[in-house]
C-alpha cells in the first residue's frame, strides 16, 4: 500500500515540475542539515571581527586574463567619509579554492569528530559565500548549522503533536459521552488562546538562561502543545464516524481490547488525513521557531537558527547597508513553500475531499 | 438443554432527554424477545430493515448491553457479565457480518483479519496462529497465497469467505449470520450459502440466520421467527411459516419476495 502510494507520488513529481522542485529543495535542505559541519567551510562560531559585515566573496576564475584555478581575493576593511564599511581588494593576494580541505573540527551526528570540509580557502584567507554577520562569522556556515534547528523542529514537533492529537482524538471519539465532552472542552480552551501569545506566555514561564539544547526541545514542546488540539478535533470527528463501521463491531466480537481498536483499527484509518496534516503543519513549526528566535526567546547566540540569524536584519539601516543578512529569510521561505507544495500534493493524492487546516 | 435462550430481552435507545436528563423519546429497538436456539439448528430471523434484527444480534454478541431481560448460554446467564468474564465466552458466539467490504478493516491483511480473534482470545504463538489461519482459509476455499493481500484486492465473494473464516477459526458453537449474503451477487450468494451449510454439518454449528429475504431463510432454516418493531410476532417450523403465515407482516414479506421475483424476471 505504502509502496503504491510512493509510486503514485513519484508520478505526480514527474508531471508537476513545481512539486519536483519542492521535493528537491527539501532534500537539499535536509542534506545540508545532516552534513552541516561538512558542507560549511567554518564552525558556526568561528568569528573574525576585522571582517565584520564582509560582503559575499566573489569567486574568480581568471587571473590577469588567464584561466586559473578558482580563487578568492583578499579584501581590506576601510571606512569611508560616512564611516561606512568599504572592503577593497588587496592587489596580488589570492587564495585558491580547494575541495575537501581540513579546517575547524566538528562532530558528525554527535558521534564522529571530523575536520574535513567540502570546500575552503585555507587559513590565510576567508571565503564568505553569502557574506558575514556583525562579528565576521560566515553566514553560509551559520545557515547550514541553522538548518539543523529549523528543519528538524517541524518534524519532531509534528511527531509529538501527532502522538497526542491522535491518541486524545481517538479516545475522545471512540468513548464518546462525558470523556468526549471533557476532552473537547479542554481542546477548545487550548484553541481559543491566540497561538502566538500562548507561545510567548509559555516561554516566559521558564528560565531565560537555559542552554540552546534545552531551549530547542522546549520550543518543540510549546509548539506541539498548541498544535495537537486542532488535529485531535478532526481525528475525533473521523473516529466518531469510523467506530460505527462494521469492522469495529467485528473487532469487538473477536475480543479486541479498546486500546487495540483505537490504536490498530481506528487511528490507522485516519492516516490519509494525518499524513496531509503533518506536511501542511510543519511550516507552522518552522515559522513559530523563527518568530521566537527572532524575538530572542528561542535559540540563543552563538547557536544558529534561521530565526535568530534574522535578528541582525531587524533594522532597516542594517538591511540597506548589508542586504545579505536577509538571506536566512529566503531559506525560511523556501522551506515553508516547499512543505506547502508537498502538502498540497499529498492532499490531492490521499484525501481529495478533506479541507486540512492547522492552528499554527 | 438449549444452546441459547433469551427471556424478555429488550434494548431501548434514548433519543432525546429533557433538561433534567429524563428520557422524553425512546426507541424500543428490541422490545421483549423470547428466543430459543437448539444445538445444531438454523433459526432464521426475518423482518424488514429497522425492525431490530441487527440490534438483537448485537445484544447476543455482547456489543450492546440489554436494557432488560436475560441471555442464557448453555444454561448460564451471560448478560451483565463483567467484560473480562465475557471475553472467555467470546469464541463460542461468533458472527459473520452483512457487508464484507465494511466488516474487514481495509488496512489489515487477510491473514491478520482472520487471525485477529486467535490473537485476542487465545494464547497461541504466532506460528500456531498462522497455521490455524491457513487451515481456516483452506476450509472456506481461499488460496493461502492471498493471506498477505488487502481486502480491496479481493472479490466480494472472497471477502465474505474471509469473514466466515475469521469466525470459524475460533471454533464457535453459535454463529450469528447478519445478512451474510445481501451485499453479494446472486450467483455468489448461492456459493456462500452452500459453504455455510457444509461448515455447519462439519462443525455441528448452530446458526442464527438474520435476513430480510424470507425465501432464502425458508430454504435454509429449520425454524423461522418473524420480527416486527422489536418483537417476534411469529415463530415456527420453516415450512409452516412460509406456507401458512399467520401474521400480516409475514404475508407482506412473502408478497415482497414474489413481487421482486416478478419484477426481476426478464420478458421473453
Amino acid at each position: 500500500m505504502l509502496w503504491r502510494r510512493l509510486r503514485q507520488f513519484g508520478g505526480m513529481c514527474r508531471r508537476n515540475g513545481l512539486l519536483l522542485a519542492a521535493v528537491a529543495c527539501l532534500a537539499m535542505l535536509y542534506f545540508t542539515a545532516l552534513f552541516a559541519g561538512f558542507v560549511s567551510p567554518y564552525h558556526y562560531d568561528n568569528e573574525d571581527r576585522t571582517r565584520s559585515y564582509h560582503p559575499p566573496t566573489r569567486i574568480h576564475l581568471f587571473d590577469d586574463g588567464r584561466l586559473t584555478r578558482p580563487h578568492v581575493r583578499e579584501y581590506e576593511l576601510e571606512f569611508d567619509e560616512d564611516f561606512r564599511r568599504v572592503f577593497t581588494p588587496v592587489e596580488g593576494v589570492r587564495h585558491d579554492l580547494r575541495l575537501f580541505v581540513r579546517g575547524d573540527s566538528y562532530s558528525f551526528l554527535g558521534l564522529l569528530e571530523a575536520e574535513l570540509h567540502l570546500f575552503g580557502v585555507g587559513d590565510e584567507g576567508r571565503i564568505y559565500l553569502l557574506g558575514a554577520d556583525s562579528r565576521g562569522r560566515d553566514l553560509f556556515s551559520r545557515i547550514a548549522y541553522g538548518a539543523q534547528v529549523s528543519m528538524t523542529i517541524g518534524l519532531v514537533g509534528v511527531a509529538i503533536a501527532l502522538l497526542f492529537g491522535l491518541l486524545i482524538g481517538g479516545i475522545s471519539g471512540y468513548y464518546g459521552g462525558w470523556i468526549d465532552t471533557l476532552i473537547q472542552r479542554s481542546t477548545e480552551i487550548v484553541m481559543i488562546i491566540p497561538g502566538f501569545f500562548l507561545l510567548l506566555a509559555l516561554r516566559a514561564a521558564f528560565p531565560p538562561d537555559w542552554d540552546s539544547i534545552r531551549v530547542y526541545f522546549f520550543i518543540i514542546v510549546i509548539l506541539s502543545f498548541i498544535g495537537w488540539a486542532s488535529l485531535a478535533r478532526v481525528i475525533r470527528g473521523m473516529v466518531l464516524s469510523l467506530r460505527e463501521k462494521e469492522f469495529v463491531a467485528a473487532a469487538k466480537v473477536l475480543g479486541a481490547s479498546d486500546r487495540f481498536i483505537i490504536t490498530r483499527h481506528l487511528i490507522p484509518n485516519t492516516a490519509s488525513y494525518f499524513v496531509v496534516y503533518a506536511s501542511i503543519s510543519i511550516p507552522g513549526y518552522i515559522l513559530g521557531e523563527s518568530a521566537l528566535s527572532l524575538l530572542g526567546l528561542g535559540i540563543q547566540d552563538p547557536h544558529a537558527s534561521w530565526g535568530n540569524l534574522l535578528q541582525e536584519a531587524m533594522s532597516i539601516t542594517q538591511i540597506q547597508l548589508h542586504p545579505w543578512i536577509l538571506i536566512p529569510g529566503f531559506f525560511i521561505f523556501a522551506a515553508v513553500m516547499s512543505y506547502n507544495i508537498v502538502g498540497d500534493a499529498l492532499r490531492d493524492l490521499l484525501d481529495p475531499q478533506q479541507e486540512v487546516t492547522t492552528s499554527l | 438443554m438449549s444452546l441459547l435462550r433469551t427471556t424478555k430481552l429488550a434494548k431501548h435507545f434514548v433519543l432525546e432527554k429533557d433538561f433534567l436528563g429524563r428520557p422524553t423519546e425512546v426507541e424500543r429497538a428490541v422490545d421483549g424477545v423470547d428466543l430459543t436456539l437448539e444445538d445444531n439448528e438454523i433459526l432464521g430471523l426475518v423482518g424488514e430493515s429497522g425492525c431490530g434484527k441487527t440490534t438483537l444480534a448485537r445484544l447476543l454478541l455482547g456489543i450492546l448491553r440489554p436494557t432488560r431481560g436475560e441471555i442464557h448460554l448453555e444454561g448460564d446467564r451471560i448478560d451483565h457479565l463483567p467484560a473480562k468474564r465475557f471475553r472467555r465466552l467470546r469464541p463460542k458466539i461468533q458472527a459473520v457480518f452483512q457487508d464484507p467490504s465494511e466488516s474487514l478493516n481495509p488496512r489489515f491483511t487477510i491473514g491478520d483479519s482472520i487471525g485477529e480473534g486467535l490473537r485476542h482470545l487465545t494464547s497461541l504463538s504466532r506460528g500456531d496462529i498462522i497455521r490455524r489461519v491457513h487451515e481456516g482459509m483452506d476450509r472456506v476455499g481461499l488460496p493461502p497465497a492471498i493471506a498477505d493481500r488487502y481486502p480491496h484486492q479481493l472479490s466480494g465473494g472472497q471477502r465474505q469467505r474471509v469473514g466466515i473464516a475469521r469466525a470459524l477459526v475460533l471454533k464457535p458453537r453459535l454463529v450469528i449470520l447478519d445478512e451474510p449474503t445481501s451485499a453479494l451477487d446472486v450467483s455468489i450468494q448461492a456459493q456462500i450459502i452452500n459453504l455455510l451449510l457444509d461448515l455447519k454439518e462439519e462443525d455441528r454449528l448452530t446458526y442464527l440466520f438474520i435476513s430480510h429475504d424470507l425465501n432464502l431463510v425458508q430454504y435454509i432454516s429449520d425454524r423461522i421467527g418473524v420480527m416486527v418493531d422489536g418483537r417476534i410476532v411469529e415463530m415456527g417450523p420453516a415450512r409452516e411459516v412460509g406456507e401458512a403465515p399467520r401474521h400480516p407482516e409475514t404475508r407482506a414479506l412473502l408478497e415482497a419476495v414474489s413481487r421482486e421475483r416478478v419484477a426481476g424476471a426478464s420478458p421473453p
